[in-house]
């Protein structure tokens, strides 16, 4: 049996007279795997390079290596006016046409057919076969068509538009041993899969088959689609031979004959396909590479001309991304930057440029203004400098100057003109008067925020200046306590919150300003009260010149710390947060006799703030920039430097601790040298006998009470509550030996 | 038996035109070559050419005088030459002006080349046609042929997606 029977032609059952030619020399030795073809005319339409690029069409569905082909011919074509060659087909034989075709690109070719029916008639005639053959012959970038296939279809495989021949939706899949190209789901139908195959012929040998190929996109790979008949007939064959050799060894020949001739047919059909499947690949390559570079082009030459229009740069920069024409279909589109071209491209990608412009005005609008704003600043800067230093801490913020007039109009000018510092000697004059107007109504703020019951006069709906100096008005900065600027959590009085007013976490802070502390406020009554002071009547200074020390009977004892009352206020205010005792306690406070607050400030040593680089001199602007150590801020040779007129402290946004002593409660040091009247240290009993042999060379012996030594009291009185009996038992009244 | 090289030869064309003319330039035309050597005798009388008319015969002799001398491809060459050739669109600079006429003079010559058998002409006519089909889209294609398009309306509808599509260049 002739192995060429073994394959039914497609064409017996289609009948379709036009392609009724290629029937005779059609070779399925050598491409047996594209028969099963429906007749060319039946594929959608259309099947033109145009539709490739439709501005419908998604361009990720263009035919690349059409496009590259096309406009490789583009570029070499001349203008032609339209007409020139009127009646030419109807005037010229058949073969001066055939011979023209010979010098045709089968794209050309591809072009024609699709021109007019007649034509079409032309190029799908046997006649045409030699000028196909002629056309791909003289373009060996292009695969050449395999025999089988028609030269037409084979043009639409490599030109046509990535359209599934079935259903004609968008698809991307070029089936090369088929020559078809079908969607995802129409393959399935069209072809036979080898799982199918499988199931109906059991152990076939799929050696005897050529391995197909598909294209998706621009990558090849494998696949497993075959035609139906002839691959089916090839099984077919190949069960019927196996049959014959398992009854009639004598067969044996003619299978292997069918096996060797099969393997025959598929190295040819892997030699044709890798050489195809190359050649697409470089022609994928040449597209990816002219795409690159026209795309490179169209955007210098787009730019170029978007610059001409008042864009900038930065327009297109930041319109998308890098300005990546990829990104635009419209411009994907483009192969030479005409004057419509660049009209369509503006329209497409007009809305991103013209955002882009007015944010970029709108940022050089901010930095102008921000520009402006500096150079107020520095104005305001050089007035402070030269205003009494003890002052530059209660100035008004920068940003409060920027909103005052005349430096707000001169700030907003909508002109695009920097600001100079001539512009704003109206503005530096009219500054004490502004500077003391707005301390003014600070004051007056920070005093009506103090609650009523605060006040010296509780009956009265005004509120007075005078409250704020009061120990009980303390304030604090809900900004600094969220940035952690642990100065800013107890504020007293004008002070405290007059010289917090510039604090940056302010600017920020929804309202601009400080608030009442009722906690702070607590811990400050208690503390007056345990003094026995009038809370109304008391204030911060008086409290300070007493400079008692307290302890904390909401602390575990034994060794309770010993505070300032400043500091007492803000160990209540941090405790809670420190895990030292709850928040809802209320204050506690033990108050401790001037003797015991004497031996505690001995222990406590030297001010820390001392060490300190917030201090400077308050005679002149020389620490202006820099502040310096307490002792370098005193700098013009003054005999008895006084505090707060010849040099200041600046609260920095760190608060220093003191070194808090512990109250040492089971010492029971009570005891103080008689002998020493300067001394202010306090002994337990067997240490006070040593000091008197050591230093006084009085033996225990000799020391006599009130002499040599005297009891003091460390303990004045206590808050009344809930702790104090708790206290009193931690806290003994001392040894009496 | 060959002819002398100054041999002059006369041809008469379809508009009664004489021309008299080299031998050796007309053997460029394989057509003309066959009668003369098929003519064994010197003959006066003019060689009919009914298919020409006097002023294309005047360019096609023009060209023939220009390219004079050259070898003419043999039948086996040229049969081989069609099957392997690359066939480049490239026309030579003399060609290229020479070629450079209106349509009509353009169609005559491709078919006097056609008729006396100047297969080196006939290339260089259907070059130029096909240089002018180069690159084009269908619808140009029917532009510069004046073809109507008779495809079905459905097919005509795709036909103006391609247009606008042309109108991006």
């Amino acid at each position: 049996m002739s192995m060429t029977a073994v394959i039914p032609s497609v064409y017996d059952s289609v009948g379709v007279m036009e392609e009724q030619w290629l029937m005779e020399d059609w070779s399925p030795e050598v491409f047996p795997f594209a028969t099963e073809l429906p007749p060319y005319d039946a594929l959608p339409l259309p099947e033109t390079l145009e539709d490739f690029c439709t501005p419908e069409r998604p361009i990720r569905y263009r035919n690349e290596i059409a496009l590259w082909v096309f406009w490789k011919l583009r570029k070499e074509r001349k203008t032609e006016d339209a007409g020139q060659l009127d009646q030419f087909f109807d005037r010229m034989p058949l073969d001066i046409i055939f011979a023209i075709f010979d010098f045709l690109h089968p794209l050309d070719l591809y072009h024609l057919a699709r021109t007019t029916k007649s034509l079409r008639s032309i190029l799908t005639n046997r006649a045409s076969m030699s000028s196909w053959k002629n056309s791909y012959n003289q373009e060996p970038s292009m695969p050449r068509c395999p025999e089988c296939v028609p030269e037409l279809r084979w043009a639409n495989i490599l030109f046509g538009p990535s359209r599934c021949e079935r259903c004609d939706t968008h698809c991307t899949s070029t089936y090369i041993t088929l020559a078809r190209r079908l969607c995802g789901f129409c393959v399935g139908i069209e072809t036979i899969t080898r799982y199918e195959l499988d199931q109906i012929h059991g152990d076939f040998d799929w050696s005897l088959v050529p391995q197909p190929w598909v294209l998706h996109s621009d990558l090849f790979s494998r696949c497993y689609y075959y035609d139906r008949k002839p691959v089916e007939a090839i099984a077919n064959e190949y069960r019927r031979l196996t049959d014959a050799v398992r009854e009639n060894p004598e067969t044996q020949a003619e299978f292997d004959e069918f096996v060797q001739r099969q393997h025959a047919i598929g190295t040819a059909h892997k030699e044709d396909t890798t050489r195809c499947i190359e050649l697409l690949e470089e022609a994928l390559q040449g597209a990816e590479t002219e795409n690159t570079a026209r795309y490179e082009t169209l955007a210098t030459q787009i730019k170029k001309r978007l610059r001409s229009l008042g864009f900038v740069n930065s327009d297109f920069d930041g319109a998308k991304g890098n300005f990546s024409l990829a990104d635009f279909d419209c411009l994907a589109r483009i192969h030479r930057l005409t004057k419509k071209a660049f009209k369509r491209t503006h329209l497409a990608i007009g809305h991103y440029l013209v955002a882009e412009r007015e944010l970029r005005k709108k940022k050089e609008r901010e930095d102008l203004v921000e520009s402006r704003r500096k150079v107020v600043d520095e104005v305001y800067s050089k007035y402070r400098e030269h205003c009494v230093p003890a002052t530059w801490a209660y100035h008004p913020p920068a940003y409060t100057i920027q909103t005052w007039e005349p430096f707000a109009t001169l700030i907003s000018d909508p002109s695009d003109l920097p600001l100079v510092e001539a512009k704003c000697v109206e503005g530096v004059k009219s500054l004490p008067g502004l500077v003391a107007e707005w301390t003014f109504n600070k004051i007056n703020q920070l005093a009506s925020l103090l609650p009523k019951f605060q006040r010296n006069d509780p009956t009265s709906s005004e509120w007075s200046i005078q409250d704020l100096e009061l120990a009980t008005a303390v304030f604090h900065c809900l900004g600094s306590r969220r940035s952690a600027n642990m100065n800013g959590r107890c504020l007293i009085g004008w002070d405290g919150a007059g010289s917090h007013s510039r604090c940056g976490a302010l600017k920020s802070w929804y309202d601009n300003r400080v608030h009442f502390n009722e906690r702070g406020y607590t811990a400050a009554l208690s503390l007056v009260e345990v003094l026995e002071l009038d809370p109304k009547k008391t204030t911060a200074k008086e409290m300070d010149h007493q400079n008692d020390r307290f302890l904390c009977q909401n602390c575990p004892g034994p060794d309770r710390k010993a505070y300032a009352w400043r500091d007492a206020i803000r160990h209540y205010l941090d405790a809670p947060d420190h895990g030292v005792h709850k928040l809802d306690l209320p204050p506690s406070w033990i108050l401790l006799t001037p003797e015991a607050a004497a031996d505690i400030r001995r222990q406590e040593g030297v001010d820390p703030h001392y060490h300190e680089k917030s201090w400077c001199c308050n005679l002149c602007p020389e620490h202006w920039h820099v502040s310096v150590k307490r002792a370098e801020a005193i700098i013009h040779h003054i005999q008895a430097p006084v505090p707060n007129i010849h040099f200041i402290f600046f609260n920095s946004s760190t608060y220093t601790y003191q070194q808090y002593v512990k109250f040492q409660e089971d010492l029971k040091a009570k005891y103080r040298c008689a002998r020493c009247p300067e001394s202010v240290r306090l002994y337990p009993m067997r240490a006070l006998l040593g000091h008197l042999r050591d230093k006084h060379q009085v033996t225990q012996a000799q020391a006599v009470a009130d002499d040599d030594w005297t009891e003091v009291e460390r303990i004045i009185r206590r808050t009344p509550g809930p702790k104090s009996s708790q206290a009193e038992g931690d806290i003994g009244d001392g040894d009496s030996t | 038996m060959a002819a002398p090289a100054t041999q002059q030869i006369k041809i008469r064309c379809n508009d009664e035109k004489e021309f008299t003319v080299d031998r050796d330039v007309l053997e460029r035309s394989v057509l003309i070559k066959n009668m003369l050597e098929d003519v064994t005798e010197q003959q006066d009388a003019p060689i009919p050419l009914p298919n020409v008319s006097g002023p294309v015969m005047a360019k096609v002799l023009e060209y023939c005088t220009h390219h004079r001398g050259e070898p003419l491809p043999s039948a086996d060459t040229e049969q081989s030459q069609d099957e392997t050739r690359k066939r480049t669109t490239d026309i030579s600079e003399w060609d290229q002006k020479f070629i450079t006429v209106d349509q009509e003079m353009l169609f005559e010559i491709i078919l006097a080349a056609n008729y006396l058998d100047i297969k080196s002409l006939l290339d260089v006519g259907c070059k130029t046609v096909a240089n002018m089909i180069k690159g084009k889209t269908p619808e140009e294609i029917r532009k510069l042929f004046n073809i109507v398009n008779d495809f079905t309306p459905e097919e005509e509808a795709q036909i103006k997606k391609e247009n606008e599509w042309a109108e991006d260049r």
